[in-house]
């Protein structure tokens, strides 16, 4: 059968998909948000004047080109309701959140934009392609059973909204769960008060930020970066690491120096990962540049009256020493997703003690951040290998 | 009739997107004030032209009005794209031939955003660009799409897990294939694969290009090729991670001391490990000269909680950092340090000296901030953290690599610093790098490597013939002096000379279109039919 099964529209559903499709094979790709490119597609680039190969740019080419291909059927804002699986095939069947917009018809017009009466539909740009994002909690279709502006006003049937849920069966040989991860929450490091002080945030928070301006709050700030929270940590039964952060973090550092030669960048760490093939030379331009690696974690930080963070950092010999920063960006690893239990028990998934997937029936294989951490070119080999498994095994 | 004779036909397509971009009025003001003739260069309203009644609509238009040039005015180029895909390879009209103008984002959306303040505004600026499109269209060269046979078989060239990964996936995938080797056994799941399996040998020669590489095969000790060689469409490159970018240990090392030896002996003998002779303190260096990566970390903590546990000595490991960046790494770790085994991160440089049967070792602690001088009877030491710069680098995959012309960066790893051909591409189309040939020494990872490029092969060699457009560099006969520049300067190895016609050639199949020949010639021999100068500049008005 040349048909299989997604679910999951981040990089890994996607390359699989394409890849698929390149196969000669129809894809169907279930998508639990109203848009297509999961945590990437809000990364941003990290070059200054070199590229670091974070890999952000070829996700969101990856991304595009699957929105784009025919014989990939995207169905967005869609919840699996049950699978079943017989001997050649498997059955998902999926409850779809109304109003949802069909990419192979839209025009990126905008016309449903301007005639929802409440605004809930936004323009998403990533990789060249216009989705948009549809907020069903203010949706009037969806809080008060109708609506159909939107509906009305494209001229391409790209949207359908004709009751506020639809039910598919998607049918395939076999089906890739990629359903990706969560960002670490921040908040359950306690003292570290992500939520209680104002200029902590988190890595995320901080590629948002810096995306679209120079740098985070005022330009003479002096920045702490600190690894490692929520990675690493046996204490709250989270002991492996998540091999993003040192990437993501090391390279905003450079960033944020690059851009303002005056202000104070400093990195707090463990251990730093080896995540470029040119680390070694990476790592002394960053220090060249004047950001500090300074080895060793605090375990809190407080708020001043004067609005500055005070980290208690404890040394080798056990002398604690108080570090003052005006904002700390707290490195956040990977996490599982809230649903993941109720994903794992749908499809028979095996987890490990941090709930990482693994396949234990047949026809369900299991691909990207859902399986363990990995970086951007890794989940595109990985889509690949386990495309090119899921064609063979038929 | 000859070719030059038949006069080009452009058409305009006015993409209407549902009235919100050329509607009615606006398309209509529009011809009223285009200054060339439309009974020869027709100008006509479409519906969307990214949806099925739009390609069906140009496709109308394309044969009743016999075009071969098309100006489409609409939005992004990449929306329209698989509606000229369409209709390209159903033979209608080539790509080439496709001037897209991106009329919507640039001239029409809203004022606040990218777009043009007044409609009035707005009507000029588009006629603008369509004139300039029209006339770019017409200063194109005719293109053709021609095809390129495809040798189906793939080769993978490489010792160990890495090469044997490609190896099967490739032969899962259904695709021909060949295995070049220097080792002179290979494990029963390769050998028991339907490919063609040369062992104890190497490498020797390779010409050609994507879909049809020529490699010839000689014995891994040197010598003439032993058999006639192998053809092949696509190349994988797939090295082992244990050897490939090691660096020179006896250099660095500079010790007469058996007491130094590199890490990779101890794996070697790691049978034997826990019955090394008079060993009560071990030490194994990482990161030397060089950050290594969780590859050696790995190895390292399985070296070291083996001989921990298993025999009477104390092991230390010393390295920069401790990456522990894949799930199961940090259990690894807890598991060395629990065992006992003590791991030094250092700073700064790092000294080994030998001194009698004993070596010590010194080195900044980086934790405890003050020197460290360790005694030992064994100091293994990790090639991986020994830098070895290309090209005094002796490893097969970067040999093989500099053979087919792929650049090699200063650390002889492939892809340079071109992310876009990550994960496994190479800048030479048909030739792919996978695991320590790109600087990934992780196992693991190196086999998903293996895996995608086995696809990447699969795609290239899936197919008997390639269809392709032949808008690549052309070289004017007259001018070329057969000074090699464009050989030299292409960076996808798409030219070559071809010594009956005394005249530099491009290679369609390889060819990116990327134009730096046309740059760099001297004598302005090569130009690329789409960007001619004449259709640049209209483009620029």
């Amino acid at each position: 059968m040349d048909k299989f099964v997604v679910l999951g529209a981040g990089v890994t559903g996607m390359t699989a998909a394409s890849e698929l499709s390149r196969l000669g094979a129809d894809v169907s790709v279930i998508e639990e948000s109203s848009v297509a490119g999961g945590h990437v597609a809000s990364y941003c680039c990290k070059a200054t004047d070199s590229c670091t190969r974070c890999g952000v740019c070829i996700a969101h080419t990856k991304l595009a080109e699957s929105l784009r291909d025919e014989r990939v059927r995207l169905y967005t804002a869609s919840k699996v309701e049950s699978f079943a699986s017989g001997d050649e095939s498997v059955h998902v069947r999926i409850t779809q959140r109304q109003p949802a917009i069909d990419y192979s018809r839209c025009t990126a017009c905008g016309a449903c934009l301007r005639a929802c009466p409440v605004g809930c539909i936004e323009t998403y740009d990533r990789g060249g392609f216009t989705q948009y994002v549809i907020d069903y909690d203010r949706c009037l279709l969806q809080t008060e059973g109708s609506c159909a502006a939107c509906l009305d006003a494209c001229d391409f049937d790209a949207i359908s909204a004709g009751s506020q849920k639809r039910r598919h069966t998607v049918s395939g040989a076999s089906v890739l769960i990629a359903t990706g991860h969560s960002p670490f929450a921040a908040e359950s490091k306690a003292r570290y008060g992500y939520g209680r002080h104002k200029k902590v945030m988190t890595g995320l928070d901080a590629e948002q930020a810096l995306s679209t301006a120079a740098h985070f709050g005022d330009p003479g700030e002096d920045v702490a970066f600190v690894q490692c929270v929520g990675s690493r940590d046996p204490v709250i039964g989270r002991n492996f690491c998540s091999g993003v952060c040192c990437a993501y973090a090391l390279r905003l550092a450079r960033m944020l120096k690059y851009r303002n030669a005056d202000m104070s960048v400093t990195v707090y760490y463990i251990d730093l990962q080896n995540f470029d093939k040119h680390f070694t030379s990476l790592r002394r331009e960053i220090e060249d540049l004047g950001v500090s690696l300074v080895r060793g974690l605090p375990f809190r930080i407080d708020e001043d009256p004067d609005g500055r963070l005070s980290m208690t950092v404890e040394k080798a010999d056990g002398e604690a020493t108080v570090v003052k920063h005006d904002r700390v960006v707290l490195s956040i690893g990977i996490d599982r997703r809230p649903d993941a239990n109720a994903v794992a028990e749908l499809f028979g998934l095996a987890r490990d003690e941090y709930g990482f997937y693994a396949s234990a029936v047949p026809r369900v294989y299991v691909g990207g951040t859902c399986r363990a951490p990995m970086s951007i070119p890794e989940s595109i080999s990985a889509a690949r290998a386990v495309a090119a498994e899921m064609w063979s095994a038929g | 009739m000859n070719a030059a004779e038949v006069s080009r036909r452009t058409g305009v397509v006015l993409c209407d997107c549902g009235g919100t971009l050329f509607d009615e009025d606006t398309a209509e003001s529009i011809r009223s004030r285009l200054e060339f003739d439309q009974s020869e260069t027709p100008v006509l309203s479409v519906p969307a032209a990214c949806t099925t009644e739009g390609c069906k609509a140009i496709r109308a238009m394309i044969e009743k009005l016999q075009l071969d040039r098309l100006v489409v005015a609409g939005c992004s180029p990449s929306k329209n794209e698989r509606t000229i895909r369409a209709l390209a390879s159903e033979g209608r009209i080539a790509e080439g031939h496709v001037v897209p103008l991106n009329i919507r984002e640039t001239i029409f959306l809203p004022p606040d955003g990218r777009g043009i303040a007044g409609a009035e505004n707005r009507i000029v600026a588009a006629t603008r660009a369509i004139r300039r499109g029209v006339r770019s269209a017409a200063a194109i060269e005719d293109i053709e799409t021609i095809e390129v046979p495809v040798e189906q078989s793939a080769l993978v060239v490489g010792d160990g897990e890495c090469a044997d990964v490609a190896l099967c996936e490739l032969s899962r995938l259904g695709v021909p294939a060949t295995l070049v080797t220097s080792r002179e056994a290979v494990p029963e799941t390769v050998s028991r694969l339907d490919a063609e399996v040369h062992t104890g040998a190497r490498v020797s020669a390779v010409d050609g290009f994507v879909g049809s590489f020529t490699v010839s095969i000689a014995s891994a000790n040197g010598g003439d090729p032993h058999s006639a060689p192998t053809e092949c469409g696509a190349i994988i490159i797939a090295p082992d991670p244990w050897h490939e970018g090691a660096g020179d240990l006896g250099a660095a090392c500079r010790s007469e001391s058996d007491a130094v030896v590199g890490l990779a002996d101890l794996l070697d003998a790691w049978e034997s490990l826990p019955r090394i002779p008079r060993t009560r303190s071990v030490a194994i260096v990482l990161d030397r000269e060089i950050d290594e990566t969780k590859a050696s970390t790995e190895l390292a903590c399985e070296i070291a909680l083996r001989l921990q546990r298993e025999s009477v000595c104390q092991v230390h490991v010393l390295c920069r950092d401790v990456r522990v960046a894949s799930l199961h790494l940090e259990a690894l770790y807890d598991r060395a340090r629990d065992a006992g085994v003590a791991f030094v991160k250092y700073s700064g440089n790092l000294t080994v000296s030998p001194a009698g049967e004993e070596v010590t070792v010194g080195c900044i602690d980086d934790v405890l901030g003050a020197r460290l001088e360790l005694r030992c009877d064994l100091v293994a030491v990790s090639a991986f953290g020994l830098r070895r710069e290309h090209p005094e680098r002796t490893g097969e995959a970067a040999r093989i690599a500099a053979l087919l012309r792929v650049d090699l960066d200063e650390l002889g790893y492939a892809q340079g610093n071109n992310v876009h051909l990550f994960p496994v591409q190479t800048n030479v189309p048909g030739v792919f790098v996978a695991g320590a040939a790109r600087g990934e020494h992780y196992l693991p990872q190196a086999v998903e490597d293996a895996k995608a490029a086995a696809v990447e092969a699969h795609t290239i060699v899936a197919r008997p013939v390639m269809r392709i457009e032949n808008s690549g560099a052309r070289v004017d006969e007259e001018k070329c002096a057969i000074c090699l520049t464009c050989i030299r300067v292409c960076p996808h190895r798409a030219m070559r000379i071809d010594r009956e016609k005394g005249v530099a050639e491009n290679l369609p199949a390889a060819c990116r279109k990327c134009g730096i020949c046309a740059g760099e010639c001297p004598a302005g021999a090569i130009t690329l039919p789409v960007y001619t100068t004449e259709s640049v500049l209209a483009r620029l008005g």
